[in-house]
């Protein structure tokens, strides 16, 4: 039997089988939206540029000259230098490290807690879920940046701080949406057929629970990266996230706004970026979300 | 009510074009998020100072043409005894406050007396001079309603104290109003934070913190009345806000301008240039306790981690003098030219002085800056030639109170600093820089940025003050030289610039006093 | 519906409750101590003490939760360090430009986000609907502090459109008495054009880049909600029997989606708020997100812990309203 048949055989002999037939027809859906595979590849683009960024960058980040300060893009830097005189373009692509590692970070504390929670809440009802589900209105009834601005407050600056306080405002929707996903799942032939074998629920949850509803929150996760991305860079924006003289996309605009005017650039380039890696961010999980659901527009 | 509502909308379509600032009101872009307070009693602010000093007469006041030279503004005249232990102040009578309550010299004597009582940093401008909270009641004496009576505990030069009355500790605040509002024993204290009660040309018209502040004429002052009904000050916490808003003819007076914004304005038709070298200095202070930082030749390694020339040509190129002591070029006894500033950047001198001092280890230590222009830039310069030694500088940029407070409650290594006192004599700023009354922690000296640095130096504590006691005015000026030069080496700061301020006016207002101590508003006409 | 009703006020006490505990636990993360904060740093050993007993900070935890629960739900606040002023007096201050510029940007919001989203939907798959998803893309990914710092070099330096940072040129601050605490409203009662033509164009900027997240957000929504009203059988049934498109669309499938907007538009407008902390510190409005700021970087944790428990506040109440207006309304839960 070829790989591809196995994909799309209509019958299912395997848990492994059913996964891979889901992700199979995700990936078929996604290839046809337009958006989605550019999307994925500017994503993939900035990591590698940021992964390689001592190869792209021409000069250091963080050496100073004075005598150059503040001049406008040219052929050796190719975004200007800034008040230091330090090169913009490679403090850029330095930048997207911080950048990139805020919102991955995040993602890696906020999925799995996210699950977790959802999961257990929707397997065992009751007051367990009562409970965990209030904590999750609670969050969620709370304009996220200002939860993290309170939370900042009191640990203080820092990109640390800056990681705990976004995470600590973006689990609650994963949660919800696992829970859902959860609430149809513990319902089929599949998870009864599991219990009855003699599973204990954390198997269950962890084993059989999980890895269904992990496409779901998967696309949720990229989706809220943009808004990760975008409240890290206000944070750093506001002076409570990256400390000088690490580049940082949101610390950098903030600097560029004492020169807006005469020096441009320092201010433009930042904000691009974001907003580039922020776009790509919606665009690959608006494809995401309508290859895994495409009723929805 | 129609018709109005029309004649409004009408000319919302009709979009005048963009508004200038009104003909009888000075606006004056300044940052004034460091105003936390209005009381003379604690004040500590270079801005809060403007303000109050605007807004207050002081018994005396220097002559904006002659430095040296003082006038009459609250007393109308004085008289020194020979043994220079008794100042008699008369006061000038029928002045009124804009409560209607009248100015007598009991009030001034109360003023006194109150910052003394309070003993917020601000009491350090008495005991300075030997004044105590508990000698005060015979210190300051009103003999009758304009007769005031100052008696000194030592014969200081009378010039060096009667300067001193022309701050603002030396202002007449509205006793009775503010005893109306006090609470327990606060003086008046809670209310006189956000309000103005002393006799001057101007009122407090409104303070809405962060945003504005707006004084009004006085029209029944008694002397020569401000010439416009309003003074604006405005807050713009950044450069570029502050040259748009002039640009635009939204503000007429703009300070704090950066080098690239004052720049801009070069060859500009509608504003002109005010400069005038300030009694303020931008430095590091490192703090002393620290086991590291408190070893003397480790600050001095530190003063060769800077780039003087490279920093003077850039970021200071309008804005500042690099001066390696805190006093003044203008004032009496102040260092000149090679003698004022000895260092340059050189590694190799600086990590010879770290090994000196046994510190061949990197180390890491946290630097506190204001999280603007030039303090970052001095901060994350430093750190870049401090990494070179091995030496990590973590940056953390603060806003002016956690900047001031940290500073103040001893809670850093090193930070990024500036400080003003515009005295036209070496004393001022040694007293504050190289002494320090009581360094124990419960002590709380604040006022004396060598407490704050934890900086103790017996030889200070004694040479300081025998300056000022010294008569012969060449050997005094030799005192100065010496311990100036000795404070710069082992001092526990690095003095950088001596500031310079531009100020950019609009091209419609003239007649506005700008010297080396103040700048005054009163005057000013559109 | 009376019992649903009862439950949801029910619930939304205890989110309340929970959101003033979750203020509480963060005030006591704070490394400065509150006693200090009100004494100052010159107090002696037995002042301090005094006011440490005083606030009850020697008492049980549980306690201090207590005296802190009936502080807030008073309104005292404390007083806040900037202005040395109580906390309340300063919200009373910020609340009215926030809202004013808020409510100015919702409406921009609603004015380009609806006929935003009916035209996508209508044209779904055109170009139209291309160009509608990709601004409202744009909304959504832009730092609104950039597109902020952005707006104001273009339309304020560069073209001269409209007028800096701030709420009103200082000239004119004062010279309208404040009636309903909304500038553009007080000026127009008052009859005063010099100062509603200042106001207008210190407010257009802001509030167009605080509206374009909101009209992207109720843009792709209106879209959605309509496309899946017009794929319902009783729009082919109407347009069978003869109703002319228009009159199929604004007498039938907009009328079914305009509850569901509502709910969103008030979602929105809560999110505004938040929107507005990064827009007023940009544009220097004296607004409630500017406080927030300010008193967040000094540190002035009764200010900031008021400010989050008002926003926590107003957010659970916004959203019970939605609730509400969905159940009141939507003839299918009537």
């Amino acid at each position: 039997m070829s790989v591809v048949a196995w994909l799309t055989a209509p019958e299912i002999t395997s848990p492994r089988q059913a996964r891979a037939q889901r992700l199979y027809a995700l990936w078929r859906a996604f290839r046809t939206n337009p958006m989605g595979l550019p999307s994925a590849l500017v994503i993939l683009a900035l990591i590698l540029a940021a992964a390689a960024a001592p190869l792209l960058a021409r000069h250091d980040p963080y050496v100073q000259d004075l005598a150059t300060r503040l001049r406008p893009p040219d052929r050796l830097h190719i975004l200007g230098t800034d008040e230091l005189g330090r090169d913009v373009f490679a403090r850029l692509v330095f930048g997207a490290r911080t950048s990139l590692a805020i919102a991955f970070l995040v993602a890696a504390i906020v999925g799995p807690v996210g699950l977790l929670i959802g999961t257990v809440a929707g397997y065992l009802g009751g007051w367990t879920d009562r409970v965990l589900m209030r904590l999750v209105d609670l969050f969620l009834a709370f304009p996220g940046l200002i939860l993290a601005l309170a939370f900042i407050a009191a640990l203080g600056p820092g990109v640390d701080h800056a990681i705990m306080a976004v995470s600590l405002t973006a689990w609650p929707p994963i949660a919800r949406l696992a829970r859902a996903e959860t609430l149809t799942i513990r319902k089929t032939d599949y998870i009864a057929a599991a219990r009855l074998t003699g599973a204990s629920w954390p198997r269950v949850v962890l084993r059989h629970i999980m890895p269904m509803c992990l496409p779901s929150v998967i696309v949720r996760l990229t989706l809220n990266m943009a808004g990760i991305v975008l409240t890290a860079a206000g944070l750093s924006f506001l002076g409570l996230g990256a400390r000088p003289p690490a580049p940082e996309w949101g610390a950098m605009l903030s600097t560029g706004r004492q020169y807006l005017l005469g020096a441009w650039w320092l201010a433009a380039a930042p904000g691009l970026a974001i907003m580039m890696l922020s776009l790509a961010f919606n665009l690959l999980g608006d494809s995401l979300r309508d290859a895994l659901d495409p009723r929805r527009g | 009510m129609m018709t109005r509502i029309f004649a409004a909308l009408a000319l919302l379509w009709a979009n005048s074009a963009g508004a200038a600032t009104p003909k009888d009101a000075l606006v004056v872009a300044a940052n004034i998020d460091a105003v936390i307070t209005l009381d003379n009693a604690q004040i500590g602010e270079i801005i809060s100072d403007t303000i109050f000093t605007n807004a207050c007469n002081s018994l005396l006041q220097v002559d904006p043409k002659n430095a040296t030279h003082l006038l009459p503004s609250l007393a109308e005249s004085w008289t020194v005894s020979p043994d220079r232990l008794t100042y008699t102040f008369k006061i000038r009578p029928g002045l009124t406050y804009p409560s209607g309550n009248p100015v007598t010299a009991e009030d001034v004597a109360w003023s006194m007396k109150r910052i003394l009582w309070l003993n917020f940093g601000n009491a350090a401008q008495f005991t300075a001079w030997g004044f105590t909270a508990a000698s005060a009641e015979d210190d300051f004496k009103a003999l009758d309603a304009t007769t005031l009576q100052i008696r000194m505990h030592q014969p200081f030069p009378e010039s060096l104290f009667l300067w001193s009355l022309t701050g603002r500790q030396g202002a007449a605040v509205d006793r009775v109003e503010a005893m109306k509002h006090a609470v327990g024993n606060d003086y008046g204290n809670g209310w006189l934070k956000t309000n103005i009660a002393c006799f001057g040309p101007w009122k407090l018209r409104s303070w809405n913190a962060g945003d504005s502040l707006t004084l009004e004429r006085r029209d029944d002052y008694p002397l020569e009345k401000a010439k416009l009904r309003r003074l604006i000050f405005r807050n713009v916490t950044e450069s570029t806000s502050a040259r748009l808003l002039l640009e635009k003819g939204d503000v007429d007076f703009a300070s704090g301008l950066n080098a690239e914004d004052l720049k801009s304005f070069e060859g500009s038709t509608t504003t002109h240039l005010a400069r005038r070298t300030l009694g303020e200095t931008t430095y590091i202070g490192f703090n002393a306790l620290d086991p590291i930082l408190g070893k003397t030749q480790v600050r001095e390694a530190f003063r060769y981690m800077i780039d003087y020339d490279a920093l003077q040509k850039t970021v200071f190129a309008q804005s500042g003098i690099a001066r390696a002591t805190p006093v003044p070029n203008y004032a009496f006894g102040a260092l000149e030219g090679a003698e004022a500033q000895p260092y340059r950047l050189d590694l190799d001198r600086a990590r010879a002085l770290l090994a000196e001092a046994g510190v061949t280890e990197g180390f890491t230590r946290e630097v506190i800056s204001y999280a603007y222009s030039p303090y970052l830039e001095v901060a994350q310069h430093l750190q870049a030639n401090a990494a070179k030694l091995g030496i990590t500088l973590k940056i953390t940029p603060l806003v002016s109170a956690q900047l001031l407070g940290r500073n103040r409650a001893r809670e850093f290594d090193i930070a990024v600093l500036n400080w003003g006192d515009s005295a036209p004599d070496s004393d001022a700023m040694l007293t504050r820089h190289a002494t320090n009354p009581d360094n124990r922690l419960e002590a709380r000296q604040t006022m004396f940025p060598a407490w704050r640095m934890s900086f103790f130096d017996p030889w200070f504590n004694a040479a300081v003050p025998a300056a000022r006691m010294e008569v012969d005015v060449e050997k005094r000026r030799a005192m100065y030289h010496e311990i100036a030069t000795r404070f710069m080496h082992e001092g526990p700061n690095a003095y950088l610039f001596q500031g310079v301020a531009n100020y950019r006016l609009s091209n419609a207002v003239k007649d506005m006093v700008i010297t080396d101590s103040r700048v005054i508003y009163a005057t000013a006409t559109k | 519906m009376l019992a649903a009703t009862a439950r949801q006020l029910g619930s939304v006490a205890v989110t309340l409750f929970a959101l003033l505990a979750l203020t509480f636990v963060i005030g006591r993360m704070l490394p400065i101590d509150p006693v200090i904060a009100v004494v100052g740093e010159a107090a002696s050993r037995e002042t301090y003490d005094m006011v440490r007993t005083r606030m009850g900070l020697d008492q049980p935890v549980l306690i201090q939760f207590g005296r802190f629960a009936l502080d807030m739900v008073q309104g005292r606040f404390g007083s806040a360090i900037i202005t040395g002023r109580p906390v309340i007096d300063d919200l009373a201050r910020v609340f009215p430009p926030t809202i004013e510029l808020a409510t100015f940007g919702m409406a921009i919001g609603i004015g380009v986000g609806v006929p935003m989203g009916v035209l996508a939907a209508l044209y779904a798959g055109r170009w139209i609907d291309h160009i509608a998803r990709i601004i409202g893309l744009i909304g959504h990914s832009a730092p609104t502090f950039w597109l902020g710092l952005m707006g104001l070099v273009v339309f304020y330096a560069m073209l001269g459109w409209v007028d800096g940072p701030g709420r009103i040129d200082d000239a004119f601050e004062g010279d309208v008495d404040p009636v309903t605490g909304f500038l553009l409203i007080d000026a127009l009662l008052a009859g005063n054009g010099e100062v509603l033509v200042n106001a207008w164009r210190h407010i257009v900027l802001p509030a167009s880049i605080l509206g374009l997240g909101a009209a992207a957000t109720i843009s792709r929504l209106t879209r959605a909600f309509l496309l899946e009203q017009l794929g319902q059988e009783y729009i082919v049934t109407a347009r069978a029997k003869g109703l002319s498109f228009a009159r199929v669309l604004w007498r039938h499938a907009f009328a079914n989606i305009s509850v569901q907007l509502i709910t969103v538009i008030v979602l929105s407008y809560a999110f505004l708020l938040e929107g507005a902390v990064l827009t007023e510190t940009v544009f220097a409005w004296p607004g409630f997100g500017r406080y927030f700021t300010n008193s967040l970087l000094t540190g002035d944790m009764n200010a900031v812990l008021a400010c989050t428990l008002i926003v926590g506040a107003i957010f659970v109440v916004m959203n019970m309203l939605a609730d509400l207006a969905y159940r009141l309304l939507d003839p299918r839960t009537r």
